[in-house]
């Protein structure tokens, strides 16, 4: 398998989300994500991680692979983007309400290729 | 809601972000999802995380922000103009949902603290200075917390955003300011009990608070101050 193209809904639906800002309501973080984004990013603060995020997936066909979650929990795409002048690793889980997401991940990637290369 | 807490180790960035300053072990609450089977920062965790590290980098916070601004009766657009950085960009500090950077922050803790005057920058900014001596026209709002600090000599003096000693001279009717205690309000969150205003006067190099006529308590005489 390879990376597919994230599919355009799902960013429009993310990026919408992630303008708010709304940090622990709207976006949530798993405990091990804000563990690992504050090891990798000691020097960056949430929002600037969102202005990434969004900024990658809003560009061009952007990358990433599909993230196989339990129904009913929602869709979840990984990728490599951007942040901080270095290639960060990213997991989002959009919830299946539409309305809020997950970050699992925002860290110093740990391998070279995502799970579905 | 399943609800727990866990420490979290704040890392504190060097000046110019190289390196991991200072490490600050805090507290956080975390909230079980029952849907992702995962625990969950709670947005109380996010500001504990993000106050601390702001903190410890000397950042102001977003109540100070709000603190300045009612100081002068300022709106957000006018606080965005005075430092020339846009409505956008205040509203976001005072929300917490930004950080200023350290270069602005300096400025803005600056006029925070007392180092620059207001009219200073008013002027820079190309509007019209205020009448009156800077240290006069707020007005002196005082709050105790002596109630948390356990020290009644101690007052908050939000015009600085630091806290004072102050000792009364029973034979002048004076109090003193006797040093900064900067650290003390961010160990003690104050909530006011009594809040008066009053007009200082100079007095020998030093700034003499006149006691009000109601809701004051003295300061209790021979509690010892910090050098």
């Amino acid at each position: 398998m390879a990376q597919i193209e994230i599919p355009e809904p799902w960013r429009k639906q993310v990026c919408a989300i992630l303008s708010t800002e709304e940090t622990g309501t709207l976006i949530e973080w798993t405990d091990d994500a804000e563990r690992r984004f504050a090891a990798s990013f000691f020097d960056a603060w949430e929002t600037q991680l969102y202005a990434a995020y969004q900024a990658f997936l809003s560009g061009a066909h952007p990358m990433g692979c599909l993230v196989t979650m339990n129904t009913p929990a929602g869709q979840a795409y990984e990728f490599l983007f951007p942040f901080k002048w270095r290639t960060a690793y990213g997991k989002i889980l959009l919830r299946a309400d539409g309305r809020r997401v997950v970050v699992f991940s925002a860290h110093l990637p740990e391998k070279p290729k995502l799970s579905c290369e | 809601m399943r609800i727990k807490h866990e420490e979290f180790e704040v890392l504190v960035p060097n000046l110019d972000d190289t390196a991991v300053a200072e490490r600050v072990k805090v507290s956080i609450p975390l909230k079980w999802d029952e849907e992702i089977q995962e625990w969950l920062l709670t947005p109380e965790a996010h500001h504990i995380i993000e106050d601390t590290k702001a903190r410890h980098m000397g950042l102001l916070l977003p109540a100070q922000f709000k603190e300045l601004r009612d100081r002068y009766g300022f709106t957000q657009k006018e606080m965005g103009e005075l430092f020339q950085v846009g409505e956008k960009s205040w509203t976001r500090w005072e929300s917490g949902k930004h950080r200023p950077s350290r270069s602005i922050n300096l400025l803005i803790r600056a006029l925070y603290e007392g180092g620059i005057s207001l009219n200073y920058l008013l002027k820079r900014a190309g509007k019209p200075p205020r009448e009156e001596p800077e240290w006069a026209s707020s007005q002196f709002v005082w709050s105790f917390f002596s109630h948390h600090t356990k020290r009644p000599d101690v007052v908050f003096f939000p015009g600085s955003g630091s806290a004072v000693a102050i000792q009364y001279t029973p034979s002048s009717g004076k109090h003193h300011f006797i040093t900064q205690l900067i650290k003390l309000v961010d160990q003690h969150p104050w909530t006011p009990k009594e809040v008066f205003t009053a007009k200082a006067t100079k007095s020998h190099g030093r700034l003499a608070i006149p006691a009000p006529a109601h809701a004051y308590r003295q300061p209790r005489l021979n509690t010892p101050t910090a050098a």
